[in-house]
């Protein structure tokens, strides 16, 4: 694989091209990749079975590599590459990652489509808290049994200041990798892996998160949009890998965006996954389709993102060694029906699709306090019984999906729910009441249809 | 010979395939024929919302709307040689510049709203992401802008929305302010005294909308 230093001298060096241009190439080849095969989703499925097409998404995302490359924001340049550089990568990166230390070491690995293994968890955060809230927020996820790493919350005031500015900005940063860590010894979890949240992508506030990591802790460098890198993950990425931290990226894509529909969003989750692969060695990544009006439409988790998001994971389990998870990210806040459907529909795909179990929590990041260990706990719950229940095949799991679809989420809109403080008691790491019975509601509803909770 | 409806036609269609050098030939064919440049700009005007609603029912997509944008600058530039400043002026809603702020490199939502802007009738300035207020605030004195547009995705950076107001508002600069993004809400943008807010595209579009008509009132 070709080392980060070699990424920073091609992104000074490659051809200089206007972003604009990118944007629309971008859009002009997946376009092609789409109308060539052609992509199209059929209507009816929730999970791909068209094995070719696997195939000829790998090597459309190949061919847009190295016939384009990948942009770099910094430099207004496309880094460039051979294909066996990008085959190599490919192939070296890792199946697993070692995290944490000690009694709480764990293997963070690749999973395989309709696998009979449990799915790895990250329960939280990546949302905002309150920072009076954080250190017992932080315990209370990290008490989830199967948490194998706990992603850092972001907020917009530490040590009673806002954080408008870089010293502060470093200093928040600091803080969050401390919390990490001082929950997860109060939780009796003193080698739990963590994960570094960018509150601010500044190369400096970055390394400043960083400094108290340990070898078993990660950092979450995501490719942009539209396929982008830019310096500050990048020097973040050659620190990173110099201590020996993992790598996490983002790397879903969003429908209706430069990548157009559900059919071209495949092609960018798949390439932004290479493009964090090659340019950030990121091990770990958040793929698969969202659309634009996720804000406010509980159609996100239907057809046909539900098809697009399994054509992502398929590839990419089938295709390379990345580590895949899938992103619960509902339209509704905790303590709503509309909440733990969304998540069940995620719980039931990430087990098909070959995808682990990824920090659940409200789209909207306006939303303060918007998440609870319950919503995690609800995902490994349903994903457990999925596999105990032997609904994890895609015909089977197609069914019961829909019956969710069309007789729960279709009749609901979205609402932003309950804080943490309103619907979870953390110093009994329980729900309370009002959420406790609700949650028995859908979870019996759930089991009504068949599976066995 | 085609009728002037046809020759709008002829535009608006090349503007709907995205085909600039088709746009070219029929708005030269337009001025060539002395036909009303004003009417021309409105029925390119609608044609572009036209793009706009199918994006909102997800038909098409953001590069479309960008597409159909520079398709209409084309005809819009070669139109601008025969009309007079004002004319030019009460051809659009009115001038938004917009991006997103000081250290946010997320722009997806910032570029569906500067599109959706344009293809409702504004003339948007997209000087986009990791926006100083400087930069801002130079860019709508130059082009002389009724709004300024700012987006953030991270938490953190929402306070640099209140920079931008509290500059505007300090040097008594003639503009609007509407801010929207992730991690921002109206009550925010209530709090830090921005004069709009929008929770997604389309409310950005109508908050602008509601923005001029309170500047046409002299508010």
């Amino acid at each position: 694989m070709l080392s980060l230093l070699e990424i920073a001298d091609r992104s000074q060096s490659g051809p200089r091209t206007v972003e604009k241009e990118w944007d629309l190439n971008l859009f002009k080849q997946i376009n092609g990749y789409v109308q060539k095969y052609p992509v199209k989703y059929d209507g009816h499925e929730f999970f791909n079975t068209d094995e070719k097409l696997l195939d000829y998404v790998m090597e459309s995302a190949v061919d847009f590599i190295v016939k384009n490359g990948v942009y770099c924001i910094t430099t207004g340049r496309r880094i460039l590459f051979e294909e066996r550089e990008v085959w190599s990568a490919i192939r070296e990166t890792p199946k697993a990652v070692l995290m944490g230390e000690g009694k709480d070491a764990r293997v963070f690995k690749q999973r395989k489509i309709e696998e009979n293994e449990p799915l790895g968890l990250c329960p939280g955060h990546h949302s905002p808290f309150s920072s009076d809230i954080i250190p017992q927020a932080i315990k209370n996820f990290a008490m989830i049994p199967r948490t194998d790493f706990l992603e850092g919350p972001n907020f917009v005031e530490c040590g009673g200041r806002d954080i408008s500015s870089q010293p502060l900005e470093a200093y928040a940063s600091m803080r969050q990798s401390r919390w990490l860590k001082e929950g997860a010894r109060e939780a009796g979890r003193p080698g739990l892996s963590v994960l570094y949240y960018p509150i601010h992508t500044r190369g400096s506030t970055m390394i400043a998160g960083m400094a108290d990591l340990g070898t078993g802790d990660g950092v979450l460098l995501s490719v942009l949009p539209d396929v982008k890198v830019e310096h500050d993950l990048l020097t973040s990425a050659v620190f990173s890998e110099e201590r020996g931290n993992y790598r996490v990226s983002g790397s879903f894509a969003i429908a209706g965006g430069f990548c157009g529909g559900p059919e071209g969003a495949i092609f960018e989750s798949v390439l932004k996954t290479l493009a964090g692969i090659l340019c950030y060695h990121d091990q770990i990544h958040y793929v698969g389709v969202e659309h634009q009006k996720s804000l406010n439409a509980l159609e996100i988790m239907t057809q046909p993102l539900n098809w697009a998001r399994s054509v992502v994971f398929q590839t990419l389990n089938t295709k390379t060694n990345a580590i895949c998870m899938i992103w619960a990210i509902p339209s509704s806040g905790p303590c709503t029906e509309q909440n733990l459907w969304e998540h069940a529909v995620r719980a039931i795909e990430g087990v098909i699709n070959g995808g682990n179990l990824y920090a659940p929590r409200h789209v909207r990041t306006d939303i303060n306090l918007g998440q609870t260990p319950l919503e995690a706990e609800w995902l490994v719950e349903v994903s457990d019984a999925v596999i105990r229940s032997g609904f994890n095949r895609r015909e089977k799991a197609g069914k019961l999906l829909e019956r969710i679809i069309e007789e729960k989420l279709a009749a609901l809109k979205p609402v932003r729910g309950k804080t943490i403080l309103e619907c979870y008691d953390m110093t009994r790491h329980e729900p309370k009441e009002e959420y406790r019975k609700l949650y028995d509601r859908v979870r019996l509803q759930l089991s009504e249809m068949g599976l066995e909770l | 010979m085609a009728n002037r409806d046809e020759t709008f036609k002829e535009l608006c269609d090349a503007i709907r395939s995205f085909d600039e050098g088709g746009v070219k030939k029929a708005a030269e064919a337009v001025v060539e024929k002395k036909a009303d440049l004003m009417k021309a700009i409105k029925e390119m005007s609608d044609t572009l919302g036209g793009i706009g609603e199918q994006f909102s029912r997800g038909e098409l997509f953001l590069p479309h709307l960008v597409m159909a944008g520079d398709a209409m600058d084309v005809a819009t530039k070669v139109f601008e040689e025969h009309l007079s400043q004002e004319e030019m002026s009460r051809s659009k809603l009115g001038t938004v510049v917009i991006g997103t702020v000081e250290g946010d490199l997320h722009d997806i939502g910032l570029n569906i709203v500067a599109m959706r802007l344009r293809t409702s009738g504004f003339e948007v300035h997209n000087v986009g992401k990791d926006a100083s207020v400087s930069r801002f605030v130079e860019k709508a004195q130059q082009v002389g802008a009724d709004i300024i547009g700012a987006s953030a995705l991270l938490t953190v950076t929402r306070s640099k929305h209140k920079d931008l107001v509290d500059e505007v508002r300090g040097r008594k600069l003639p503009f609007k302010v509407m801010v929207g993004g992730g991690p921002v809400t109206r009550e925010y943008a209530q709090q830090i005294g921005a004069d709009g807010y929008g929770e997604d595209a389309e409310e950005a579009v109508a908050e602008a909308k509601r923005l001029m008509e309170e500047k046409g009132r002299g508010k």
